[in-house]
C-alpha cells in the first residue's frame, strides 16, 4: 500500500474518531444541560405566577404547539383550585416541594410544586417536550463537530498530497530517466528523510556506470589486443605461402589464410560496435548522398556476388541527399547487401533500390534465398546471433552493428520476409535532405 | 634496397622483416617512436614501413616531424582502420600511401614496390590494382599470373576502370572513354568487350553490378 494511502487511512481515522468522540461528547453535556435549564424554568414560572383564574385571551401571536406550553395549576390552601391552564388535563395536586416526574393520561411529565402556606403552585412540562428541546439543543451543538470531519479529510489529503508531490517529483525523474543515463539523481529539493536513499540509488548509478564502462573497455581492449597478432599471424601466413614449394599444402595455407581474415574480421566488428556502445552519438553529420554510398557498397560487395553467381542489380537509383556520418551508412547498407547476397542461394538474386518518397530516402535489398523464419524475427538484431545456417559464412554481428549506426544517425531498420514471394527484405530509412 | 620498419608488435615486425627479406629488401627495425624518429632522421632508406600507434611517439608525429625537417623519404603508413578513422587520413599528413590491417602481403609488397617506384622518378606506365596490372605502354594486362595484350578499345576499358578502382562506371561513361567526339557507339559494344576481357582471363576481373555498370574491386587481394 502506498505511503500516502497508508497516511491518509491512519489520519483520516484519527480524524473521525476524536471529531465523533468530540460530537458525542457535546451531546451528552449538552442534553444535560438543557434538562438543569429546564428545570430551573419549570422553578422560575412557578416563583412568579400569578392568582388570576385565567389568563386574558392574548391574540394568538406567534404559532405554536399547545402541546409544548407549560400546564400551570395553583390551589388555595384549601386545596380549591385558583387557575388551571389547560383545563383538559389535570396533574394531581402534589404535597410538597419540589422536582417530580410523574405519569397523568398516558403522557410522562415533568412537574414542579412549589408549596406555600398560602397556595401550592405546581407547573409541569411534558416529558417528550423536553427531551425534543434536548436532542435539538445537543444536535446543534454536535453537528458542527460532525460536519468538520469530512472537511478535515480534504484539508488532509492535501496536506499529504503537498508532502508528497516532492516524493513524486524524485519518482518521476527517475522513472523518466534514459536506462543508460549514468548521471546521478539531482539531490536538490529533495526531502532530508528520502536523501539517504536518493544517494545510495547514486552510488548504485555510479558503481553501475563504471561496471558498464570496464565491460565496454574490456571488449574493445580485447579486440584491440587481439588484432596485432592475429595480423601477425596473417604475415606468417603470407610468408610460408611465398616460402612454400609444396602443391599439397597450398589448399591447406589458403585455409588457414581464410580462418585468420575471418577472425580478424570479427575482431574488426567487435571494435566497431565497441566503439558505437561508447559513443552512441556520431562525431559529424555532413550532406551525403545514398546512392552514391548504396553503389560503393555494391562494388565493394560484387565480387562476392560474382563468385557465387548472384544476379546484384539496382533497380531505381532516386536523387537521395540525407544528413548523416557517411562512413556509418556505409556500414549499415554495406551490412544489408552483404547479409543478402551471402544468405541467397547460388544463382539467386539482390535487388537494390534507392527510394526518395516525400521527407524520406529508404534504401531497399530484397534477395529472393530463404527468408527467415518467423520465429526467429524478434531476435535477428541480437548480437551473435545466426538466424542463418551454420555453413553460412558470418558472426551475427551484421545486424546489431548497422542497428547501432541506425540509431546514432537517427535512421531506422526494417527487415522482413517478402510477400510476394521467398525472400528478406530489409530497408533502411532516413529523413530526406 | 633499404627499408626502415618502425612497428611496435614484436609478431608483426618479424612477420614484415621475414617478408621484406624474402623479397631481397634489406630492413632495419625499429620498435618505438623516438628511436624511429632517429633513424629516420639520420638513415638514407628506399622507404619507411610506419606503424601508427607506437610507445614513446606517436607514428602521426614522427610523419609530421620528418616532413617538417624536410625529409622526403617516401612512407607507408600501417594502420588499423578505426585508427585510421579516428585522424584524419594518412595521406592528409605526408604518407605516400597507407594500408589498412590486416593486410594482405602480396598487396603490400606491390604497395612498397609502387611507392618506390613512384618515388625513384621511373616513369611508372604500370597501373595496379591488387593482382592487376595494365602496362600502359604496351598495353599489356596481367591478372593471376597471366599476361595478354589488350586492344586499344578493350585498354581504354580497363584503364577507365583500374584508375577508379572499387567505383562503379555505367555503360556511358564507359562508352565516353572508348569512342573519340563524333564515332558512332555501336549498342553493345562495352558488353562486347568486357565479355573479351573476361573470356581472356577471369569473369572474375571485372564485376558487373545490374543496373549500375561495371567496376574493378578495390584492394583485391
Amino acid at each position: 500500500m502506498s505511503l500516502r494511502r497508508t497516511a491518509f487511512l491512519w489520519f483520516a481515522g484519527l480524524m473521525a474518531v476524536v471529531g465523533i468522540l468530540a460530537a458525542a461528547t457535546s451531546y451528552w453535556l449538552v442534553r444535560g444541560e438543557a434538562a438543569v435549564f429546564l428545570d430551573s424554568q419549570l422553578r422560575q414560572v412557578a416563583l412568579y405566577v400569578g392568582d388570576a383564574p385565567d389568563s386574558p385571551a392574548l391574540p394568538n401571536v406567534v404559532e405554536h404547539d399547545p402541546e409544548d406550553d407549560f400546564l400551570i395549576q395553583v390551589w388555595d390552601a384549601t386545596g380549591h383550585t385558583l387557575r388551571n391552564s389547560d383545563p383538559a388535563i389535570g396533574v394531581e395536586r402534589r404535597g410538597r416541594t419540589g422536582f417530580m416526574t410523574v405519569s397523568e393520561s398516558g403522557e410522562d411529565w415533568r412537574v414542579f410544586t412549589l408549596v406555600t402556606p398560602l397556595r401550592t403552585v405546581q407547573v409541569s412540562q411534558r416529558i417528550q417536550v423536553r427531551q425534543e428541546l434536548a436532542t435539538e439543543a445537543a444536535l446543534r451543538a454536535a453537528l458542527p463537530i460532525a460536519l468538520l470531519i469530512p472537511l478535515t479529510w480534504l484539508v488532509l489529503s492535501w496536506i499529504i498530497d503537498r508532502i508528497m508531490v516532492r516524493l513524486n517529483r524524485i519518482a518521476v525523474a527517475v522513472s523518466h530517466r534514459d536506462p543508460l543515463d549514468a548521471q546521478p539523481i539531482p539531490v536538490e529539493g529533495v526531502p532530508a528523510e528520502i536523501l539517504p536513499f536518493v544517494q545510495s540509488i547514486n552510488q548504485l548509478i555510479q558503481r553501475l556506470r563504471a561496471l558498464i564502462e570496464r565491460q565496454r573497455r574490456f571488449v574493445s581492449d580485447a579486440a584491440h589486443e587481439l588484432r596485432s597478432p592475429l595480423s601477425a599471424l596473417q604475415i606468417q601466413i603470407g610468408n610460408l605461402r611465398t616460402a612454400n614449394r609444396d602443391p599439397r599444402l597450398e589448399d591447406l595455407l589458403a585455409d588457414m589464410d581464410a580462418g585468420v581474415r575471418r577472425s580478424s574480421g570479427l575482431v574488426g566488428q567487435l571494435l566497431r560496435l565497441a566503439r558505437y556502445d561508447a559513443d552512441a552519438v556520431k562525431p559529424t553529420d555532413g550532406q551525403i548522398d545514398l546512392t552514391a554510398i548504396t553503389l560503393a557498397c555494391m562494388a565493394q560487395i560484387a565480387p562476392l556476388a560474382e563468385q557465387k553467381s548472384i544476379d546484384l542489380g539496382i533497380v531505381r537509383k532516386d536523387t537521395a541527399q540525407c544528413l548523416g556520418h557517411a562512413a556509418d551508412f556505409g556500414v549499415i547498407i554495406g551490412n544489408l547487401i552483404d547479409n543478402a547476397v551471402r544468405h541467397t542461394p547460388v544463382g539467386g538474386a539482390v535487388d537494390v533500390a534507392v527510394i526518395r518518397d516525400g521527407e524520406a530516402v529508404t534504401v531497399e535489398v530484397a534477395d529472393n534465398g530463404g527468408g527467415i523464419a518467423p520465429e526467429n524475427m524478434p531476435r535477428i538484431f541480437e548480437r551473435f546471433f545466426r538466424a542463418a545456417p551454420q555453413e553460412t559464412e558470418g558472426s551475427g554481428l551484421g545486424l546489431a552493428i548497422a542497428k547501432a549506426a541506425a540509431e546514432r544517425n537517427r535512421a531506422t531498420i526494417s527487415v522482413e520476409n517478402r510477400m510476394d514471394g521467398p525472400g528478406l527484405l530489409t530497408r533502411v530509412r532516413v529523413a530526406a535532405r | 634496397m633499404r627499408i626502415l620498419l618502425i612497428e611496435d608488435d614484436p609478431m608483426i615486425g618479424k612477420g614484415l622483416r621475414q617478408a621484406l627479406q624474402d623479397a631481397a629488401m634489406s630492413v632495419d627495425w625499429v620498435r618505438d617512436g623516438h628511436a624511429g624518429s632517429e633513424a629516420l632522421a639520420v638513415g638514407e632508406y628506399a622507404l619507411v614501413l610506419l606503424d601508427l600507434g607506437l610507445p614513446g611517439m606517436s607514428g602521426i608525429d614522427i610523419l609530421r616531424g620528418s616532413r617538417k625537417a624536410g625529409n622526403k623519404t617516401p612512407v607507408l603508413v600501417i594502420t588499423a582502420r578505426d585508427e585510421l578513422e579516428d585522424r584524419v587520413s594518412g595521406l592528409d599528413l605526408g604518407a605516400d600511401d597507407y594500408l589498412v590491417k590486416p593486410f594482405d602481403l602480396r598487396e603490400l609488397l606491390a604497395r612498397v614496390r609502387a611507392v618506390i617506384r613512384r618515388h625513384s622518378g621511373q616513369a611508372d606506365s604500370i597501373i595496379r590494382n591488387g593482382d592487376i596490372e595494365l602496362d600502359t605502354a604496351s598495353h599489356a594486362l596481367s591478372y593471376r599470373g597471366s599476361t595478354q595484350l589488350l586492344s586499344a578499345r578493350e585498354f581504354a576499358v580497363m584503364r577507365a576502370l583500374l584508375e577508379r578502382p572499387g567505383t562503379i562506371l555505367s555503360r556511358s561513361q564507359l562508352e565516353e572513354k572508348i569512342y573519340g567526339w563524333g564515332e558512332e557507339v555501336e549498342s553493345n559494344a562495352v558488353d562486347v568487350l568486357i565479355h573479351y576481357i573476361r573470356r581472356k582471363f577471369d569473369k572474375d576481373i571485372i564485376n558487373n553490378v545490374r543496373g549500375a555498370g561495371w567496376s574493378v574491386p578495390k584492394d583485391r587481394a
